[in-house]
């Protein structure tokens, strides 16, 4: 039977084929499926000449542009295996990174797209008409109050003028599921997405260790949102991009990383044996009697900055079973796959994490690893305190340790974009040191470290989900642990947060620039510095914890006010785009794309015209009209936002990282200058 | 329909684009009809579908202009064209609630003259109506099916490239979604006043 249906099939689908080819040939009978066919396959839509010529003659002007920008071939530095140069492809085709010449093609997208949206405006230009009036005519009522202020008040103050509101709305949907992790490719060319799909409990016992989750990891072309390729791997701890956007490095668990090129092919997996005494077993370590499942988890990747050389940590955060990690750096070659330096600290100064106890020894622990930007120097937080490494030579040159308490430890190294200071967390504030002399600048807020520790430090138990109870008095009060530490893009604030308060500073003079109440389960800049972004009251911070949704908020890092909530209580992670146009959110309907746009896409004129006068940066009138599809006229509405005080260029690529879920207290107590290995035992002190 | 391009010559067309200007024009004479066409039959109303069909071959343009050549992989360019179109579609209809409500006339797209439809430009818009209402009640697979099959152009290959699917499955949707289409049209012809 079924045959014979296949042989129907076959018939129906050769006749389909002729038909289509050309329907006139079939008679027009529709009571048969053949004739039904040839009256289905004639009526065709049929556009209009002009609007196919103009569509033409903008297409060929795009494509003029970007063949006038088009790079001369040059081959990406190492980053194909030699071994099988037949993946390689040209790159006559393909420039290492995106032309700036290339910018037209893309804000001619970019038009396109907000031209989608003309429906969805015209409900909501009304809306916003009255809303720019009533912002207007309060803005110019407050400027002009306190310019008359009988008391001196300042005349100029920081006014959230609708220039300065980024005006956001979806321009593209992937269908995916909700992705833990997000990154961009430096290039802005590729997303990768990684989402859960499966997650198992050993034995069928929840909590008792770490699930085993499987993961859809996908890579998605920015241009045509269709999706280039999609695999599954088991537990992806993170997800770094090479400099130039070629290589995708995925940290896995049991000490492994994948690089994937850019079209979603593996060109190797790096690996390590776990450490020391313990032994891999089928079902994970064994140690001590007890096997951890799925242990080694590889969460700090760095790229070096001209993508030679990477860098990895692994080792649990200090939750659940923070034993599997030997505290060793290792920095590989990523054209060969090898493995080309070990950078790690005696075993015999190890310490044990806080919290465990079920364990005698423990080698040093490691979670985290940075390059600093002129690719000199790296910083690890291993064992609590921060190691800073040469590259070159792979000698320790300083170690900011704790004060000789196993329980306190500092954490989340970040360079300055100029790569002259490196940022780090000690408990609940911040320290600055020169990179350069090892020499410590500041703390922030100063007054936390280095004044004296408490005497009797508090016992805090572990705990793998912090976020729950985080009920201040008064957060602007009191200064909480730190969880996220994000530099400015031009280095010239920095962005703290605690679960509870995002605070802004200034990294030359110590001083607190804005404080904004908001839970927070990420932060990060927008690429132009203009915006900060915020992901509570979960996010993806958690580690072991599941995956809670949240709400997306975008601050004005110069006023400290609120701009815009998105995705109220959907979002599972974001991540802005490099050009800082795209702000890619996951939730459980899939990853909306949300367009940044300095002002409505959709206001006219005449809003503009209203809204100006309340201004205190001068507005161009014409900025936000549409730009009508045959247009030759570049797209507008897309320049950086105006009116704010931290332009600059773009920071070093780092997707996120991750707080640990401690709430210690910590001091820098000790500076070691330039020691080599064997010196370290007494710098360390232990 | 427009006579298809050998697979070797369109690749050749496609790597020329961004450098030769008729290379471009041949593939856009090829696609933008069929593109038009099967964006048409999926939104409904002619200006929205205008606005896809630019925004489609924007998103291709930015791709060739970019050196990205992901169809290389799939094997067609018209597989990967037309998964942008999809894409975009996709986009619309979830911002787009009521995509699948009826089109008033006047928003209709004009028709393809071939000497099979009516003369009389409202009769064929009515036909075309007839149709795509007829089209909707389908499932959305056989729908994607039988638009990519007969407005795009596609190879059941290529239309398993779009949607996602093995080639078999397609042939499968294809076959009963016509099938059912065409009961459902006998149930409830078309009046032809020709």
């Amino acid at each position: 039977m079924s045959d014979q249906y296949d042989a129907y099939d076959r018939d129906l689908l050769n006749e389909i084929e002729k038909i289509i080819a050309n329907p006139a040939d079939k008679a027009q009978e529709p009571s048969s499926i053949h004739g039904f066919s040839a009256r289905l396959a004639s009526t065709v839509p049929q556009a209009s000449d002009n609007f196919r010529n103009n569509l033409l003659a903008r297409l060929q002007r795009e494509l003029a542009q970007a063949a006038q920008s088009e790079q001369p071939a040059t081959r990406p530095i190492g980053l194909r295996p030699t071994a099988t140069p037949q993946e390689y492809r040209a790159p006559a085709v393909k420039p290492a990174r995106l032309p700036a010449t290339t910018k037209p093609v893309i804000e001619g997208l970019w038009a396109r797209r907000r031209r989608r949206f003309a429906a969805i405006a015209t409900g909501l230009v009304g809306a916003m008409l009255m809303l720019a009036l009533f912002v207007g005519m309060a803005s110019l009522l407050r400027t002009r109050q306190q310019a008359s202020h009988p008391n001196g008040m300042p005349t100029i103050t920081p006014v959230d003028t609708l220039a300065q509101v980024p005006s956001m709305a979806i321009i593209g949907t992937l269908n995916a599921g909700p992705a833990r992790y997000m990154a961009w490719s430096p290039d802005g060319r590729t997303l990768a997405t990684a989402e859960i799909i499966k997650s198992e409990y050993e034995d069928g016992v929840i909590g008792a260790k770490p699930p085993t989750e499987t993961y859809k990891l996908d890579l998605w072309d920015s241009a045509t949102d269709n999706l280039i390729s999609s695999v599954s791997m088991i537990n992806v701890k993170t997800l770094v991009w090479s400099p130039d956007g070629n290589i995708l490095a995925v940290g896995l668990d049991k000490n492994t990383i994948k690089l994937l090129g850019n079209d979603g092919q593996e060109l190797y997996t790096l690996s390590t044996p776990m450490p020391g005494e313990r032994q891999a077993t089928e079902g994970g370590i064994t140690w001590g009697g007890e096997t951890f499942g799925n242990a080694g988890w590889v969460t700090g990747i760095a790229w070096s900055p001209d993508g030679r050389a990477l860098a990895t940590a692994s080792g649990e955060p200090f939750t659940i079973n923070p034993v599997s990690s030997d505290g060793v750096i290792r920095v590989w070659d990523p054209a060969s796959g090898q493995l080309t330096r070990s950078l790690n600290l005696p075993a015999e100064k190890s310490s044990p994490p806080p919290g465990v106890t079920n364990v005698a020894v423990i080698p040093t622990w490691t979670n985290d690893v940075t390059w600093s930007p002129d690719g000199r120097m790296l910083a690890s937080t291993v064992a609590g305190a921060i190691m800073m490494w040469d590259a070159a030579t792979g000698q320790l040159r300083y170690v900011f340790k704790n004060n000789g308490t196993e329980d306190t430890y500092a954490r989340y190294t970040a360079w300055s974009p100029d790569g002259r200071t490196l940022a780090f967390i000690v408990g609940r504030s911040v320290a600055l040191v020169n990179a350069a002399s090892g020499s410590w600048e500041r703390s922030l807020p100063e007054g936390l470290p280095p004044s004296p520790l408490p005497t009797a430090l508090p016992q805090v138990p572990i705990s793998p989900q912090p976020y729950e109870t985080p009920t201040p008095v008064n957060p602007y009060d009191s200064y909480n642990e730190l969880y996220f530490l994000e530099w400015s893009p031009n280095g010239q604030a920095l962005a703290t947060a605690d679960l509870l308060v995002i605070r802004v500073w200034d990294p030359t003079t110590g001083g607190q620039l804005q404080a904004m109440p908001a839970n927070v389960g990420k932060l990060a800049w927008s690429p132009d510095g203009h915006v900060l972004t915020s992901l509570g009251e979960h996010g993806p911070l958690g580690q072991t914890g599941n995956m809670q949704a949240g709400t997306v908020r975008l601050w004005n890092p110069a006023t400290g006010k609120q701009l815009r909530t998105l995705m109220d209580g959907k979002a599972y992670n974001f991540a802005w785009s490099p050009d800082g146009r795209t702000l890619a959110i996951s939730a459980e309907s899939g990853i909306a794309l949300w367009g940044a746009f300095n002002s409505s896409p959709f206001a006219t004129g005449t809003v503009e015209a209203s809204t100006s006068t309340a201004l205190t940066s001068s507005t161009p009138t014409e900025a936000s009209k549409p730009t009508p599809l045959t247009s030759p006229t570049p797209p507008l509405g897309c320049a950086p936002w105006t009116g704010m005080a931290l332009p600059g260029p773009r920071s070093p690529a780092r997707i996120y990282k991750r707080g640990s879920e401690d709430s210690m207290v910590f001091e820098v107590t000790s500076i070691a200058s330039e020691p080599s290995l064997p010196s370290l035992a007494r710098t360390s002190g232990r | 329909m427009v006579a298809p391009i050998e697979p070797d010559c369109e690749r050749a067309l496609v790597e020329d684009a961004l450098r030769d200007g008729q290379a471009f024009e041949r593939l856009y004479n090829h696609y933008f009809p069929r593109v038009y066409a099967y964006v048409c039959y999926r939104v409904g109303k002619a200006h929205d579908s205008e606005d896809l069909t630019a925004d489609t071959f924007m998103r291709a343009v930015e791709a060739i202009g970019r050196g990205r050549f992901e169809w290389r992989r799939e094997g067609s360019f018209a597989a990967w064209l037309f998964r942008i179109a999809h894409n975009s579609i996709s986009d619309y209809q979830r911002r787009n609630q009521r995509w699948c409500e009826p089109v008033p006339l006047d928003d209709l797209p004009t028709l393809r003259a071939n000497g099979l439809l009516p003369d009389d430009a409202l009769l064929q818009k009515e036909q075309f109506a007839h149709l795509r209402g007829l089209l909707l009640t389908l499932s959305p697979r056989r729908q994607e099916g039988i638009t990519l099959k007969f407005f795009g152009g596609l190879r059941n290959s290529e239309i398993a490239a779009v949607v996602g699917l093995d080639e078999r499955t397609v042939a499968s949707h294809l076959c009963r979604g016509l099938e059912d289409l065409h009961r459902k049209y006998l149930e409830e012809p078309v009046q032809d006043r020709d």
